[in-house]
């Protein structure tokens, strides 16, 4: 099958009913989306599709053939995880506001958020509660997710992908 | 492979130029060397202690000893040796120290927990960066024939004013490497500080946002295989029959066995285990029909049967004070058991070979896991190597080798690298929980009607006697592993029952009780259960703030005292619990009107070398408890990083109120109720209320601040239910507790 993942082709070899989750951390290498609780609670999973947040750890990859996916490591400009990469904008707020404690969770958290600044680049409490509430954080950065998201909101240059 | 190991070899591993730095993920030791090749064998590179190294081509590198967890240690350290090596923080590249004897800086053992790192730190590791500056500026000094104390160091050189001549620290790698070690460096931050008391972005930060941030599950070496694990359904269950006739014949399946700890299907892929699993059935043996119900049933009866069996406090005439008293309180307050449930559920990946272990692992202490694996396999601990990652949280679950020993066993029977990984329903259920607690109080007021006498009677499991891996851990390398084990069993049972020392763990935070009562009586009974306790963030304290907090607010109100008055009063004059108490009040607003429904409670607690008040506004909304703003003051002394004390704060108040307000495991016929997030809830962002933090002045030595956060939540949310409704909540996790107590009145 052939998968789009981050603007680049694979082509794998794979049953439709795995989880894109282990598609994307086995087959592709790209651990950055990660394993919570394998039951869409905990939102550590979320990747986009065609620019949508969907729970990887549910999604069967025969689902998403043919569909754009997005991982942590395709947010931002220029590949690669190095310095060289410039990061989008929810993950320099991110940065700014020094919200992650352990981390596991932050992918997930930035996917979500990133999704949610698409649909409302100006998101209200509220809003972002309803959203982001889907997302775990054992942590406890609630607070500074919620101000990072109000910053990237801020920052918007118009009609910019978050 | 040559011993000594290329500089540009091990950088190109770390990947200079990104903020973290971890091992490189395919980095393996090769068959003719047990030790991982690290900043130690880089040429010419200048190592005066285990801590710092400078490389000829002037990078600088740290060994953080301490494992990352969320709680900030890496910043923390990374930020006293750029303060001491006067370079910006971003020049010092952090790496994890493998398990090593030169790391083992807490009671023998390479430990982080007890919120202790900062504190057995902050002059050690300020002490290693700067004992390399005077060694830098001394060789300097040589070359150009000057006085070293005429000259400075700044941006990563020495420099000689009055000449204008400078030399980049890698230039003077070589030539420091020959200077004496100084025995007492000056420390330049105890005069003034350019890092410590500010607020960086925290090294890590990057790596944890663009998603490069290496955790355990994310480690993969050459020809590695992955484990999922079957885990007993009920405790102490064992396998009588697999059938797996068709699982063994899908994709990517290498075997399906039972072992010690359950039952293996090992896959090349863990994707390949997991499409396998509906295909295992596994036939287990009844196990231990254990109830937890039936457990806090037991234990209420038990308080009217039987005296303590350990006293560690006894002032005054408690009983006799008790007796005589005009107006006497009695309660049982109730704590259940608790699951850690980081986000990263357990993992581990081990290579097993005859002579030596290497294992990935998000661990807690490196020790713990060389010890454990070294005697399940009969090598010496030495022989066992462990890389460590970032931890995907800790909260004290992580000192655990568990998942270790399994990744190990697997491996040698398998004969390749072995990746388990457990599931969410595996890291809830498999034990080793925050022990369930079942206290009884009595308490009397005087004439004045002020708190005269408090007798405290806990019933809970010696938290020491499943520690028998850290003890054991304890002894010196050259302790034989029989008596290594014997140490660990032994040592452990016999603290635990009070036959040498004592269990302190189950009573940490009531025989420190800081009121200034006359009769005061703190008594421990050890309970004997088939469930395994581990430390949960903030141990002992979890379950007796709680307690301490909430019955002290009890006898306030039958005095008819305001509960924040009445312990200033009974707070010794220049406590910095009274301190923090009047901080928190101020900040909290205590005293103005609360929002409509909604009442204001309190409390404040001390542990680990820190106090912390909160003041917290809830109320009962539709049977539903509702907290609406958390005010927190803590002292931790000197504030190395602020804002990440404050996060610190925020973040284990919220963990805190998860289990306040609804975390229990439930156990019954043996097995673990809850098993994913939907039964063992943690607070969502649209239940998190406002938290404001602010932290006391002090120029006192730094305590750590990773725990404190978490007991005073529960009874100030208690108390806070209290003022609002007049229902008095004792028990554990308060929403059932509400429902209950709604229940029994209709």
């Amino acid at each position: 099958m052939h998968l789009m993942v981050n603007g680049a082709q694979h082509e794998i070899d794979i049953p439709d009913d795995v989880p894109l989750l282990w598609v994307l951390r086995e087959e592709l290498g790209l651990t950055g989306t990660r394993f919570g609780c394998g039951q869409a609670l905990c939102g550590a999973c979320t990747v986009h599709v065609d620019g949508k947040a969907r729970r990887s750890c549910v999604t069967p990859v025969g689902a998403v053939v043919g569909h754009a996916i997005t991982t942590i490591e395709g947010l931002g400009v220029g590949v690669g995880l190095g310095g060289d990469r410039e990061l989008s904008r929810v993950q320099a707020a991110w940065i700014a506001e020094d919200v992650p404690q352990c981390g596991y969770c932050q992918s997930g958290q930035i996917m979500a958020a990133t999704a949610l600044l698409r649909i409302k680049p100006a998101p209200t409490d509220l809003e972002i509660d309803a959203v982001m509430s889907a997302s775990l954080c054992r942590c406890g950065t609630y607070q500074r997710i919620r101000k990072a998201i109000h910053r990237a909101a801020k920052t918007s240059g118009g009609g910019d992908s978050p | 492979m040559s011993r000594t190991w290329s500089r540009r070899g091990f950088l190109w591993l770390l990947g200079a130029g990104a903020g973290s730095l971890t091992i490189g993920v395919t980095y393996r030791a090769c068959d003719e060397q047990r030790r991982v090749p690290g900043p130690a064998d880089i040429e010419d590179a200048f190592r005066p202690n285990a801590f710092v190294t400078i490389t000829p081509d002037d990078q600088i590198l740290f060994a953080l000893h301490k494992a990352e967890m969320g709680q900030g240690i890496m910043t923390g350290y990374s930020m006293l040796v750029a303060e001491e090596l006067v370079v910006p923080l971003e020049q010092v590249h952090t790496y994890f120290a493998d398990g090593a004897p030169e790391y083992r800086t807490s009671k023998n053992l390479q430990l982080t927990a007890s919120s202790t790192s900062m504190t057995e730190g902050f002059v050690p590791i300020r002490q290693a960066a700067a004992a390399a500056r005077i060694m830098l500026i001394a060789a300097a000094a040589k070359q150009w024939g000057v006085e070293p104390s005429d000259c400075e160091v700044g941006d990563g050189e020495v420099r000689h004013a009055a000449s204008g001549r400078a030399a980049r620290y890698g230039t003077l790698a070589l030539a420091a490497a020959k200077q004496g070690l100084p025995k007492d460096p000056p420390l330049l931050s105890d005069v003034q500080s350019r890092l410590i008391g500010s607020s960086p972005t925290r090294v890590d930060t990057r790596a944890k946002v663009d998603g490069s941030a290496q955790y355990g599950m994310d480690v993969a070496v050459p020809g590695m295989v992955r484990a999922l694990i079957v885990h007993p359904p009920r405790i102490g269950a064992t396998v009588i029959s697999i059938e797996a006739a068709r699982a063994r014949g899908m994709p990517g399946i290498i075997d399906i066995l039972s072992f010690a700890a359950g039952v293996a299907i090992i896959a090349e892929k863990y994707w390949q285990a997991l499409r396998a699993r509906p295909f295992v059935e596994v036939e287990w043996s009844p196990g231990i029909p254990f109830s937890t119900s039936a457990l806090r049933e037991q234990l209420t009866l038990g308080h009217s049967a039987a005296a303590p069996t350990q006293i560690p406090r006894d002032d005054g005439e408690v009983e006799a004070a008790l007796a005589g008293a005009p107006t006497r309180l009695e309660a049982i307050y109730e704590a259940p058991y608790l699951a850690h449930a980081p986000m990263e559920p357990q993992n581990c990946v081990a290579d097993a070979h005859t002579d030596y272990v290497e294992i990935w692992a998000p661990n807690q202490s490196p020790t713990v896991f060389q010890d454990a694996v070294a005697r399940l396999v009969g090598l010496e601990r030495n022989d066992i190597i462990v890389h460590s990652t970032f931890l995907g949280g800790g909260f004290g679950r992580r000192v655990v080798p568990d998942a270790a020993l399994e990744a190990v066993a697997l491996s040698r029977l398998v004969g390749r690298p072995v990746q388990v990984i457990w599931s969410r329903e595996s890291d809830i259920r498999q034990g080793h929980y925050r022990p369930l607690a079942s206290i009884s109080l009595a308490g009397a007021l005087d004439q004045a009607r002020l708190p005269i006498a408090l007798d405290y009677h806990c019933f809970a499991q010696p938290i020491f006697a499943d520690q028998a891996p850290i003890f054991a851990a304890m002894a010196p390398d050259w302790v034989p592993p029989s008596v290594r084990n014997w140490t660990g069993e032994v040592g452990t049972a016999m603290l635990a029952n009070g036959t040498v020392g004592s269990e302190t763990l189950a009573t940490e935070g009531a025989v420190e009780l800081p009121y200034t009562i006359t009769n005061v009586r703190i008594g421990y009974t050890p309970i004997d259960t088939p469930i395994a306790t581990a430390f949960w963030r903030s141990v002992g304290h979890s379950f007796n703030a709680f307690a301490i907090e909430g019955f002290f607010d009890e006898l306030a109100h039958a005095g008819g005292h305001d509960p924040c008055a009445l312990r200033l009063a009974m707070l010794p004059a220049a406590s910095r619990a009274r301190a923090v108490l009047v901080a928190a009040a101020a900040l909290g607003g205590w005293g103005d009107p609360p929002t409509p429904g909604f009442a204001k409670g309190l409390a404040v607690h001390e542990c680990f070398g820190s106090v912390c008040a909160q003041v917290v506004e809830a109320g009962v909304v539709d049977d539903r408890i509702e907290v609406a703003r958390v005010w927190c003051v803590v002292d931790c002394g000197r504030a190395v990083h602020p804002d990440l004390i404050r996060a610190q704060i925020e973040g284990g108040c919220i963990f805190g109120m998860s289990a306040a307000l609804w975390q229990e495991i439930t156990i019954e016929g043996g097995a673990v109720l809850p098993g994913n997030f939907d039964g063992y809830r943690l607070l969502r962002m649209h239940e998190c209320p406002q938290i404001e933090v602010e932290i006391i002045d002090s120029t006192a030595p730094p305590s750590g601040v990773g725990e404190v956060g978490v007991p005073p939540i529960a009874p100030a949310l208690a108390n806070a239910i209290f003022a609002a409704t007049g229902v008095r909540l004792r028990r554990l996790p308060l929403q059932a507790a509400w429902l209950e107590a709604k229940g029994a009145a209709s």
